[in-house]
């Protein structure tokens, strides 16, 4: 019997009140592979992965996760389901210091399993030892991204959707990011999906991915192929030949 | 004559000054959380005021005693408190939940107020021989525990004002800080998605803030009783003005500068008024036959003027002031130039 896909999209229209951003979006994420969206600037790439957590109005289409359908369910109920979405900015909480946002992640878990839990993600993100203390906003833009990671790795979800998480940072801490993102996957099995406006660094480690212009979809296949696609890259995706 | 004023009477400001700070602390945190800015929040207080009256007819009056300030602050807190509650849960929460914006709700805690001032001067002008029986008026004065120092009589309360603000203000910040609650508060003031995400339920937190700002004018309402010298609830309108002014010059929404914006302005009123006051009779009264005016019964002067100071060089109270550069500015510090 064939495992159904982690994530199930299907005629899916979207957006805000009476923006329709969305048109028509089908897709299909494995569980344990990384998955791009890309697309230029305005395309509705952040808002695909809003509407998979739940936080935009829906008109008509479904989404699926294991096969359940979760149009309808509210963010933290989403949330309970196993899924983590990570914005690109507000994904920690700046005045709280690191060890309160950690707690803050395991909110609904008992105290014991909490502090095993916070023990575990330490060893994966050990530089946060030495900052328990910090506030959050005294951190760098990677390591405020790492730590949102690691509250999101406490709740031990099924699938991490990743907003622009590299967006702005020096290249060895996008890499940082990257890096932990391929371990989540390969040593936890989790399942990734990720909106990158790097298009070349995130369709290097995707599995699959899908274009998205101006709402729909443009394309949808093997990450590497839509790299290799020089006419598809040139225009959507500001890749040189 | 000194234009400093007397050690009671300046006892006395920072006990009223003490408070305003509570009561601007509780402003702002129910702003902080629900950003709803509550103009009932003096005449909330009144609840406690009222039921220290009732505490000392009922107990205190054969009993007289220093537990008068814990019985107030405790009693009167926990009744102002469910009152907030309510307010928030039967009022403000269906309003905000029908789509009312912040200035619905403001009108709505503008009505509340006009509402608790007339409930409670009714029932105080029912009360004298029904609810009171034995009180005269609304009248506390005679039953405050007193000491003699020198020459001095220091009433109680200016002596329980000012602990009971420093108290109430340490356990707030170890509820803050050290439980998972009051982390989760600090988590929702900041960001109620993410916050609600995780697991919280915000709308828990939204009505504890007010049980818990309540609990804090209640306190402040009881013991500020024998500040104002008897329970009067239409008292309320003045001291509102007041509250509002610490709490913007602390930054509205900062929890912990609400309170030192709270007792800035009540200090500036009493105090800084008092010496406005007494350098105008010594040196244009007296020696340059002004006409004899007393500056006092202007004392919303000083707070209304902080309030426009700090709109116009701070526009984000003092809450917003980069306090590390000052200090730098001022070499009391060392260090770099600073953002």
């Amino acid at each position: 019997m064939s495992e159904a896909p982690m994530i199930e999209v299907r005629e899916l229209n979207a957006g805000y009140g009476r923006f329709h951003i969305l048109f028509d979006v089908s897709l299909e994420v494995e569980p344990r592979e990384i998955f791009i969206i890309v697309g230029p600037n305005g395309s509705g790439k952040s808002t695909l992965l809003k509407t998979l957590f739940g936080l935009t109005k829906v008109y008509s289409g479904s989404v699926k996760l294991e096969g359940r359908d979760i149009t309808r369910i509210p963010p933290h109920a989403r949330a309970k389901l196993g899924m983590a979405y990570l914005p690109q900015v507000g994904n920690v909480f700046a005045e709280l210091t690191v060890a309160e946002n950690l707690k803050m992640a395991g909110y609904t878990l008992e105290a014991s399993e909490l502090e095993e839990r916070i023990r575990d993600v330490l060893e994966v993100f050990p530089f946060l030892k030495q900052k328990l203390n910090a506030k959050a906003k005294t951190l760098s833009g990677g390591q405020r991204q790492l730590l949102a990671m690691a509250m999101a790795l406490i709740r031990e979800p099924k699938v991490f959707m990743f907003d622009e998480p590299t967006a702005g940072l020096a290249p060895k801490a996008a890499k940082e990011i990257i890096d932990k993102m391929l371990w989540l996957r390969k040593e936890k099995g989790k399942t990734i999906v990720l909106v990158e406006q790097n298009a070349k660094l995130a369709l290097e480690i995707g599995d699959r991915a899908i274009l998205l212009v101006s709402g729909r979809v443009a394309y949808r296949g093997k990450a590497s192929e839509l790299l290799a696609d020089k006419e598809l890259g040139k225009k959507y995706l500001g890749l040189k030949g | 004559m000194s234009i400093l004023p007397s050690l009671p009477y300046t006892l006395d400001a920072l006990a009223y000054a003490s408070a305003i700070g509570l009561l601007s602390m509780g402003l702002s945190l129910t702003y902080a959380t629900t950003k709803v800015p509550n103009f009932a929040q003096a005449s909330i207080a009144m609840f406690g005021a009222v039921t220290l009256l009732l505490l000392i007819d009922r107990y205190y009056y054969y009993h007289p005693g220093w537990s008068v300030f814990l019985a107030g602050v405790v009693l009167g807190g926990l009744v102002t408190g469910a009152v907030a509650w309510l307010v928030y849960v039967t009022v403000l929460k269906p309003l905000a939940d029908r789509g009312n914006t912040v200035i619905g709700l403001m009108i709505a805690t503008f009505a509340l107020d006009i509402i608790f001032v007339n409930v409670l001067t009714a029932y105080l002008d029912e009360a004298h021989g029904v609810h009171i029986p034995k009180l005269i008026g609304a009248s506390i004065t005679s039953f405050e525990p007193r000491l003699h120092i020198g020459d001095y009589i220091v009433y109680g309360y200016t002596i329980a004002l000012p602990i009971t603000a420093v108290v109430l203000t340490v356990i707030f910040h170890l509820f803050l800080t050290r439980t998972k609650f009051g982390v989760a508060m600090r988590a929702t003031i900041e960001n109620p998605d993410l916050a609600s995400v995780l697991g919280v339920n915000v709308n828990l937190v939204y009505m504890v803030s007010w049980f818990l700002s309540g609990f804090l004018a209640g306190a402040a309402g009881a013991l500020m009783a024998y500040t104002l010298k008897g329970v009067d609830p239409s008292a309320a309108e003045l001291i509102i003005v007041t509250v509002f002014a610490g709490s913007i010059v602390g930054g509205l929404e900062s929890v912990y500068w609400g309170l030192i914006g709270g007792f800035i302005v009540g200090l500036a009123e009493k105090l800084g008024m008092t010496l406005l006051n007494n350098f105008y009779r010594d040196y244009f009264v007296l020696k340059w036959h002004a006409p004899n005016v007393s500056l006092l019964n202007y004392e919303k002067f000083m707070s209304l003027g902080l309030v426009v100071v700090m709109l116009l060089y701070a526009p984000r109270g003092l809450a917003g002031i980069d306090w590390g550069a000052v200090a730098r500015r001022l070499g009391l510090r060392r260090g770099g130039g600073g953002r």
